[in-house]
């Protein structure tokens, strides 16, 4: 079991969602360092500028700009990036959406329920898993 | 170990196929998943797995197994291999166990596109908690393309 925190990059533009997730992982037992980007080019380029280094990415699939689908594509295609675990998340019920996800190598997709009590226990599973089991690809 | 969330009680059980060569190991996974909640089916090597998959797969589109859980003390990539390079099964979740956190190891598994890479506890059995949060996360909170 896993007893250093897992260093994440979270994409998310709405600075309330990413406040709310980023506390809500940091109830976990170990939690984890959290670097949030609120754009797909900002993410890109502190990825490729070795700014950040994350153990995983959590990747919100509606981004301003270039959006999270393509940025999903960019990782995937980048030799230096593409091993990093992707986890989407997306309010989106769209099968589409989770075929072109799981085509382009995510290793999860998650729908964000509307509900904070169920947005916490999403919150909870990812991390029961992804915090303390997990292991990463080096840098 | 406690009982699934009541909330999901009336969903259909979710399938995880277990692959492992190891009697102990395949108990100590068959057991835990079952009490989870799980349907578990086992395969004793990477050909019974696949053809367990095709077996189980819903018109080409994805299949009914919602994990596959690779804990072979061989050949457990290969078997990671043959599901991610087959269009029928490559959708299917894969999360590879292996012993050691050798790192060209990990980053082979991540190569191959396993959704995810876990350190064997030893033995297998000692970890419940582990099963519960791989129960927790690839089958109450993961959505696949074909649900």
């Amino acid at each position: 079991m896993r007893r250093t925190p897992v260093r994440i990059l979270l994409v998310e533009d709405n600075p309330a969602d990413a406040d709310l997730t980023s506390e809500l992982l940091e109830e976990a037992p170990v939690p984890p360092e959290v670097h949030v980007a609120r754009d797909g080019d900002e993410a890109l380029s502190r990825l490729r500028g070795g700014r950040v280094r994350p153990n995983l990415i959590l990747l919100d699939l509606n981004l301003p700009g270039m959006d999270g689908r393509e940025v999903l594509e960019a990782l995937k295609a980048d030799p230096d990036l593409r091993r990093i675990p992707v986890v989407v998340l997306t309010t989106s019920a769209a099968p589409a959406d989770l075929a072109h996800a799981y085509e382009h190598h995510a290793s999860a997709c998650l729908r964000k329920p509307v509900r904070l009590g169920e947005y916490l226990k999403l919150i909870e599973r990812f991390g029961s898993f992804w915090l303390r089991y997990a292991s990463f690809p080096g840098p | 170990m406690s009982r699934p969330d009541p909330s999901e009680a009336e969903q259909p059980r979710p399938t995880v196929l277990v692959a492992a060569d190891e009697s102990a190991d395949t108990e100590a996974a068959r057991r835990s998943l079952e009490d989870l909640g799980a349907r578990v089916l086992v395969a004793a090597s990477p050909a019974e797995a696949v053809t367990t998959l095709e077996e189980d797969a819903d018109g080409g589109t994805g299949t009914g197994i919602r994990l596959v859980l690779i804990a072979l003390s061989q050949n457990g990539q290969e078997l990671l291999a043959m599901i991610k390079g087959n269009p029928a099964l490559r959708w299917v979740p894969v999360v590879l166990i292996t012993p050691e956190e050798a790192q060209e190891e990990v980053e082979r598994t991540y190569d191959l596109q396993a959704n995810a890479h876990v350190v064997r506890p030893d033995p297998l059995s000692d970890e419940p908690d582990l099963f519960r949060a791989i129960s927790d996360f690839w089958l109450h909170a993961v959505v696949v393309s074909h649900d």
